[in-house]
């Protein structure tokens, strides 16, 4: 097929983007988070981003044509998309089909007629919070598709149980005996209590058998469907025969490092999946199930396991990036707060600033002002004391002129001369000072702006 | 029956949205933007197929066999000539997903003529 555009091959080669929140658009940034929480392969993970990256662009685009400012738009388009860890998980449950076709419903068998039945397999097993169906990654069948077995198992040995269910779904159904007797310790003889099992689903008959006869944890009969075909046996007898080993990306979580170098973090990731994720499996003294490893070595974990922890493991993984990411997020509100009250408390300074600047320019306009009236009036006695000293002189050679009431005058005028002159200098020792201050804080300002 | 109940957009179940999608590359090979806006514009805007239904449901046609897939990169009048431009995912429609197709309808319209077969003679509703 070739699209009617140009096309290019192109795709394997771009570089996987790099999470930068700080520098990149609110598309780029939501594809970031989303990319984050989706649990499956690189290469799936770069071809989803760019496919809704192409969705986002050419709707914000069409949604700003109507009139939506960028920003709208662009929020818009993203809240269209919907949930984003729904979002992520219908990707993954697209994405991945089990390599065996595994029943949570054996009975499902009869009611689909088809044997394609399809579900997820834990039937019992060590609580987890995890959504293990989301995590095995299958279609589950629609609700009104899960039928019950229709009559009640009467108490008798377990193989005439077992037989009751083929004989009600109509499936052929082949048990590991072999399996169940040497790693359960139970036969066919095993006597299994009366089950009230006519409105009962699959999985939860199942569960009172093997309450029935003791067994939990890893320990468990279990079923798989292939085909026409359901077959039983243990757990462990089912993990064997599933047991893949698979790389799970997990350079989000811990530091980067050499290829073959292992950090504190990667230990602690590995520690808490044996931990979190079907903890029998990875301790054998737990149980006989099958024994899976794990290794870390630099961003890459290696897990070696039946396919259905393999998703659990994925999803755990997911889930930490998802926080990883939360985390991220609302370290960057706080940044982002200290910097806007860093920033604020910069302008209330500037503020602060600003109106003494403009007390300190009021008051060297005032004292100039001063000056220039006193200014004035020097000059002016100034001017009258010369007039005075050249009356003095004509009244000294002047007869009948009174010469002591100029000379009296003229004291008087030089005396008023020194006094303006020690006032006008204080006055311009004061303006010196507030023209300082004023330069001070007009340099300041500067620094603030 | 209520107003309410008279004016009832219809809305697609999973099945239903698959039959429109297939239908819809079946005409011609497209991309998911423009299959989610010729879904709208087909059904004068009665259905929508959200970008959260779609695409998981392509993936997982491709993942089927039912649609090829290629892709075309997408640059802007204004970008420089070497800069890489958008990726857009186009998909057609497979042999498998013609057959696939052909079933749907087939299902559909024995479920259809079932379901006129109650309806047909309902007392004071016109057919």
């Amino acid at each position: 097929m070739s699209a009617p555009h140009q096309t290019t091959n192109s795709q394997d080669t771009r570089q996987k983007a790099t999470v930068q929140p700080s520098t990149r658009d609110p598309i780029e940034r939501w594809l970031d988070v989303f990319t984050g929480l989706l649990a499956v392969n690189a290469r799936q993970r770069e071809r989803i981003r760019d496919e809704l990256e192409d969705h986002l662009r050419m709707r914000a685009q069409d949604l700003m044509i109507l009139g939506e400012s960028e920003p709208e738009a662009v929020q818009r388009a993203v809240k269209e998309l919907g949930e984003t860890a729904e979002l992520a998980r219908r990707f993954k449950e697209a994405t991945h089909q089990p390599r065996r076709s595994t029943i949570m419903h054996s009975i499902l068998l009869a009611i689909a007629g088809t044997g394609l039945a399809v579900g997820a397999v834990t039937l019992t097993g060590t609580p987890t919070a995890m959504p293990l169906a989301a995590a095995v990654g299958v279609v589950q069948p629609a609700q009104d598709e899960i039928k019950t077995l229709g009559v009640d198992l009467p108490a008798g040995p377990l193989e005439q149980a077992l037989s009751t269910v083929a004989e009600m779904t109509g499936t052929p159904m082949f048990v590991h005996w072999a399996s169940i007797e040497n790693e359960l310790g139970v036969d066919r003889g095993s006597e299994v209590a009366f089950i009230p099992a006519k409105n009962l689903a699959g999985s939860k008959i199942l569960e009172l058998i093997n309450a029935s006869l003791g067994l939990e944890g890893a320990d468990v009969i279990d079923v798989r469907v292939e085909e026409n075909l359901v077959e039983v046996a243990t757990r462990g007898y089912f993990d064997r025969l599933e047991m893949v080993t698979m790389d799970h990306d997990v350079s989000a979580l811990v530091p980067a490092v050499g290829v073959l170098d292992t950090t504190d973090e990667a230990e602690t990731l590995r520690e808490n999946i044996m931990l979190m994720v079907e903890p029998e499996l990875w301790y054998p003294d737990r149980g006989t199930a099958a024994t899976a490893t794990i290794a870390i070595t630099g961003s890459r974990l290696s897990v070696r396991a039946p396919e259905r922890v393999q998703a659990q493991v994925d999803l755990y993984i997911a889930q930490l990036k998802h926080a990883a990411t939360d985390q991220l997020r609302k370290g960057e509100l706080a940044t982002k707060a200290a910097r806007e009250e860093h920033n604020a408390e910069r302008l209330r300074t500037a503020e602060r600033i600003r109106r003494n600047c403009g007390d300190l320019n009021t008051e060297v306009q005032s004292l100039s002002e001063k000056l220039e009236r006193i200014g004035t009036e020097y000059w002016g006695h100034f001017y009258r004391s010369d007039q005075l000293e050249r009356d003095y002189s004509f009244a000294l050679v002047e007869e009948g002129a009174d010469s002591d009431a100029v000379l009296a005058q003229l004291v008087q005028q030089k005396a008023r001369i020194e006094s303006i002159e020690i006032e006008r200098d204080l006055l311009k020792s004061r303006l010196h000072a507030v023209q300082d201050r004023l330069m001070q804080a007009e340099d300041m300002l500067a620094s603030y702006q | 029956m209520n107003s309410s109940e008279t004016t009832l957009t219809p809305s697609l179940g999973p099945e239903h949205t698959e039959l429109v999608v297939l239908s819809i590359l079946n005409d011609q090979p497209s991309y998911g933007y423009a299959i989610s806006k010729q879904v709208a514009a087909r059904s004068g805007e009665s259905f929508k197929i959200g970008p959260s239904q779609l695409y998981p449901l392509l993936t997982r046609l491709e993942k089927q066999g039912l649609v090829e897939t290629d892709w075309e990169e997408i640059k802007s009048a204004s970008s420089e000539p070497k800069a890489k431009g958008r990726q857009r995912k186009w998909y057609k429609l497979s042999a498998k997903g013609k057959k696939r197709l052909a079933s749907r309808i087939e299902a559909h319209r024995r479920f259809t003529t079932l379901i006129n077969s109650f309806i047909a003679s309902v007392p004071g509703v016109e057919a």
